[in-house]
Parts: C-alpha cells; structure tokens; sequence
C-alpha cells in the first residue's frame, strides 16, 4: 500500500511541476480555444458568476466583492466595464444597501463600497454612514473612505478631516485609516490637510504621512515648503524619500530637491564604512537605554521591520536575522546598500498621473505592478497606469539612519537592538561583539 | 480492462496511461469521462490531469465535476486548478455555464476557486468590445 501511495504521490509531484511550469499545451492543443476574450462579454459573466456566489456564499461572495472594488480603485476596470457592472449587479446589490428599519444585510459594507465604486447614488449616504461608524472594522471604513475619496466627495473629505485633526474625538485607529484612505486621493486638499496635523499624529503614522506625501509632484513641494517654514523637520524625510523625489518627472521639484539637500546619491555611498566606524567607537564607550531603544524602533523601523513579533513585515522578520552579531548589526543598519538580497531590491515604480511609488515588488504581471511600500501597506497600480518601473541601486532600507537621530536616541537603539531578547526579558543578552 | 479494475489504483493507471497516449478509442474517452465521479481520489486526479490531454474530452465540464466531487482531497483542487484557469482566458462563458449546473451551496470546492476564477477572467487579455 505504501509502495502504491509511493508510485502515486511520486508521479503527482510530476505533473504538478509539469503544471507549473507551464507545459499544458495551452493553444493548439487538445481543447478549443476562441482567441481574446471579448471585454463586454468577460465582464457580463463574471457579474452573472458574482450573482450566483452572492445567492450562495456569503464569505466567498465578500472576498469577490472585495476583490473587484479593489480592481475598481485601482483603476484595473475601465468605465464601460464599470457600467457593465453597474447595470447587471444594481438590481442584486441595491436591495442590500440599508433601510431604515430593515435588518442589516451580512453582505451591506460590500454593497455600500461598490455601489459608491460604481458611481450608484443610492450608496453615498450609507458609505458616509459606514465610514464614520466606530464600531465596524477599520478595514472596512477605510475601504468605503477611500471609495467616497475617490470620488469626490467632499462631506468624506471633511470626515477624513475630522479623523485627522479631531484627537478628543477620533482614536489613533481612525487617524490610521484616514490617512491610508487619503492616499489614492488625488485632491489638491490632501496635502494641506496632511501637513496641518502632522504634528498631531502618533509617531508611527508621521512616516506614513510622508510617505503619501512625497508620492505627488504637488504635495512633494507642499511639503518642502513646509519643512522649509519648520513645520515639518527636515529629518523627517530618509535618504529613499529624497530619491523618491529626484525620481519625480517634475523638474520643479527635483530642483527644489537639489536645493535643499544638494545633489542626491542614488547608489551605495562607500563612505558609510567610516560612519559604521563611528558608531562602532561610540558603542564601546557608551551604552544607551534599550526600552526607549524599543520606542525609537517602534516609531522608525517598525514600519518596515519585525520584531519579536511586533512591527510590519515589508523587510526582513530582525527576530532571527541580520543581528548574529555586532558587526553584522552595524553594517545592515548604517550601511543597508552594501548587501541586498534579490527580494528586497527596491523598484521605483512612475504613474502615468505622476506619482512616484518605491517598494518591494509583490506583484509584476501584464494586468498590475503591486509593491509593499515602508508602512507595510500593499499599493497596486494598473500596468496601463504604470509609466516608468525601475529598479533602485538603493536598498528600501534608507542610508542615513543616524542622521535622523541624536546621539543619545542612536545609542538607545543600538542598545535595544544588541539584545537578543525584548528588554521586558529578564533573560536578555547582549549578542557578541563578532 | 484497466479503467474497469475493481482495484483503484489499476483504474488510475489506466486514465494515466490513457492521457499519455492522448488518443485513444471513443469508448475509452467515455468511460474515462465517468470516472470524473470514481469513488477513489486518486482515480479523479488521474482524470483531471488527463481532461485537456485525451483527444474528445471536454475539459471544461469534465474538470468542473472533478472538482465537485473532490471532497476533502488537497491535492484534486489544486491540479483541477492548474488545468482550469488557461481555459477561463478563452471561454468563461462555457464556463459559466457549466457552474449554473450546479447547486454551489452543496459544492464548496466549486464555489471556493470562483474568486480566483473572476479574478483569472478579469486578467485575460481583451480585444476591443464590438458592442
């Protein structure tokens, strides 16, 4: 029996790899193919399959409806599909919108974003309703924010406005998923309004508020005259936003760059070795304070980087990884272009309306370009908007680190992160020196 | 001889075999058709690997039915899946049609794949609609 399990499991394993790669005959073969599907059509029987799982599922039916007004918001459908959607969905999805009095349909925050996705009036009173409502989930109000977002719509523009500014009113959740809502916004009031309350956001969202900043030409330049009024600190923006900005087809902006913080390297600057020499002195001389190292972490590298099971996974899990030993530590932190792995090469991806995006690629396919950006948010853009899509010599991991930090904050975080353990942990120890 | 054996794996043999040779007689691509519904899992795999290989099956309803009667196999839905989705490209509309056969609320594994199904339809690449 087990022989026979063997023979099986042996020749599964074949022709899945044969699968895999790709070696069905695809065309020509043994099956009728018609040639390019008919756009209209693909669109028709992909709403008629969305009937059937809505009367069928309701989980499955959520991750569908999800899913295409994702596709929607990233501009992946065009408007003719929209109305194609619109017009066979509307008498299915209309009746789960709310009413009053009615029983709150499990499938209603689906039907409320996509009814607003697709331009359906009837939604932008409950998506007003669904956004501002605490008690559902924030992935959920984010995505029907940025559905009214994209739309337009300024009572939502004003509800974003509120989330940000409003501290005694909204939490720190809400401000999250405010400014994640804004960022595919293309309103010239998103920026103001980002600089205005910048100061007021929670350390881990600052980083974010930059990075949706320096994604546009126009708020790119809001906010280097805000750095250049003092409201924003210049240390605010790494060595890659600065990149990010260079790589603008502005050339106002890239001069504005140039005049602020000279020419920019756009490789490995081989002088980071006497600057990890630096460090390395100063770390033997003195020892900072590991918990409010754990602090500086939270609110600068855990954007990107995991740790004792805390933080966002768009680099390397540092649990286990890059801290064998002190020397390793160093160079990986001040000197992160010296060695990057292929996966964590970062792209540099241009739109066709001039945003400029730098993150790890998830996905490269002939439909869309999907990066992890720093913040571990996941951005896709339709490959019809895509410009310009590059491969930076940088590593997303920004050079400069200790610019960005005093003294004492750099010796606080080099004593966190020389810990093999977090600090609550009676039983940490310092990793060796080699 | 070999799709008829009492024993499955000899049955699963035989539906391997017979994709190997991907003509085979017509009686053989009936029986091999319902087999799609043999009681044991390795015999179905053999058929959903066999669906766009063997000259006069129809892939698509073939492979759907597989699928179906998968059960709580891991291994049935994922091959169904490599040899489903280049279909999808081409002819979602026989697809579509072939799901309306079925009552998705008794076939999770069908219901389960029509997320990436949408999706795989979705992505296929379009010609200029006419209407």
């Amino acid at each position: 029996m087990s022989r026979r399990l063997g023979w099986i499991t042996s020749w599964i394993n074949i022709f899945l790899l044969v699968g895999f790669l790709g070696l069905w005959p695809d065309r020509g073969g043994w099956c009728q193919e018609s040639g390019d599907a008919d756009a209209t059509t693909q669109i028709n029987t992909v709403a008629d399959l969305l009937l059937l799982i809505i009367d069928a599922d309701e989980a499955t039916a959520r991750d569908c409806l999800n899913q295409l007004a994702d596709k929607i918001q990233n501009n992946e459908l065009d408007e003719r599909s929209r109305r194609a959607l619109s017009d066979r969905l509307r008498e299915k999805l209309g009746p789960r919108l709310p009413r009053p009095g009615a029983a709150r349909d499990p499938l209603a925050n689906e039907a409320i974003t996509l009814a607003v996705l697709l331009r359906e009036p009837a939604g932008v009173e409950p998506a007003r309703a669904l956004a501002s409502d605490g008690k559902q989930p924030a992935e959920v109000r984010q995505r029907v924010l940025a559905a009214l977002l994209l739309t337009g719509d300024k009572k939502a523009h004003e509800l974003a406005e509120a989330m940000l500014t409003q501290g005694d009113r909204y939490d720190g959740a809400a401000r999250a998923l405010a400014l994640q809502a804004l960022t595919r916004s293309t309103s010239p009031l998103v920026a103001p309004l980002v600089i205005r309350s910048y100061a007021r956001l929670e350390g881990p969202l600052q980083p974010k508020a930059i990075e949706l900043l320096t994604q546009r030409p126009a708020s790119s330049k809001a906010l280097l005259e805000a750095i250049g009024r003092g409201e924003i600190a210049a240390s605010a923006l790494n060595a890659n936003h600065v990149a990010k900005l260079m790589a603008s087809r502005d050339p106002d902006l890239r001069q504005l760059v140039v005049a602020k913080w000279g020419t920019v390297r756009q490789e490995r600057n081989p002088q980071r070795q006497q600057v990890i020499d630096d460090v390395r002195q100063r770390l033997e001389r003195e020892t900072g304070e590991p918990v409010a190292g754990q602090k500086i972490f939270q609110r600068l590298c855990a954007q990107c980087h995991k740790i004792h099971g805390e933080g966002q996974e768009v680099g390397p899990d540092i649990t286990a990884n890059g801290r064998a030993n002190v020397e390793q530590l160093l160079s990986n932190v001040l000197d992160p272009s010296l060695v990057i792995g292929a996966s964590y090469q970062a792209r540099i991806v241009v739109t066709s309306d001039g945003r400029v995006l730098t993150g790890l690629v998830v996905e490269d396919s002939p439909q869309r370009v999907s990066l992890k950006v720093p913040g571990g948010k996941l951005e896709t853009i339709a490959r019809a908007d895509v410009e310009e899509l590059r491969v930076s010599e940088l590593s997303l991991m920004p050079e400069g680190l200790e610019k960005q930090l005093t003294a004492t904050e750099l010796l606080d975080l080099f004593a966190f992160l020389t810990l093999d353990k977090p600090p609550s942990d009676p039983t940490a120890r310092r990793i060796p020196p080699r | 001889q070999l799709l008829t054996h009492t024993d499955a794996s000899f049955r699963a043999w035989g539906v391997r075999a017979a994709g190997n040779f991907h003509e085979v007689e017509p009686a053989l691509v009936s029986k091999i058709a319902e087999l799609a519904q043999d009681p044991a899992a390795d015999v179905k795999l053999q058929v959903a690997i066999a669906a766009r290989k063997v000259k006069g099956l129809e892939p698509l309803p073939l492979l759907v039915k597989v699928l179906a009667q998968a059960g709580d196999d891991p291994i049935i839905p994922q091959v169904v899946w490599q040899n489903l989705h280049p279909l999808l490209e081409t002819n979602s509309d026989g697809f579509l049609a072939i799901v309306k056969q079925y009552d998705l609320k008794q076939t999770p594994n069908l219901t389960k794949i029509l997320p990436r199904a949408t999706e795989r339809i979705l992505a296929a690449k379009k010609k200029e609609s006419s209407k």
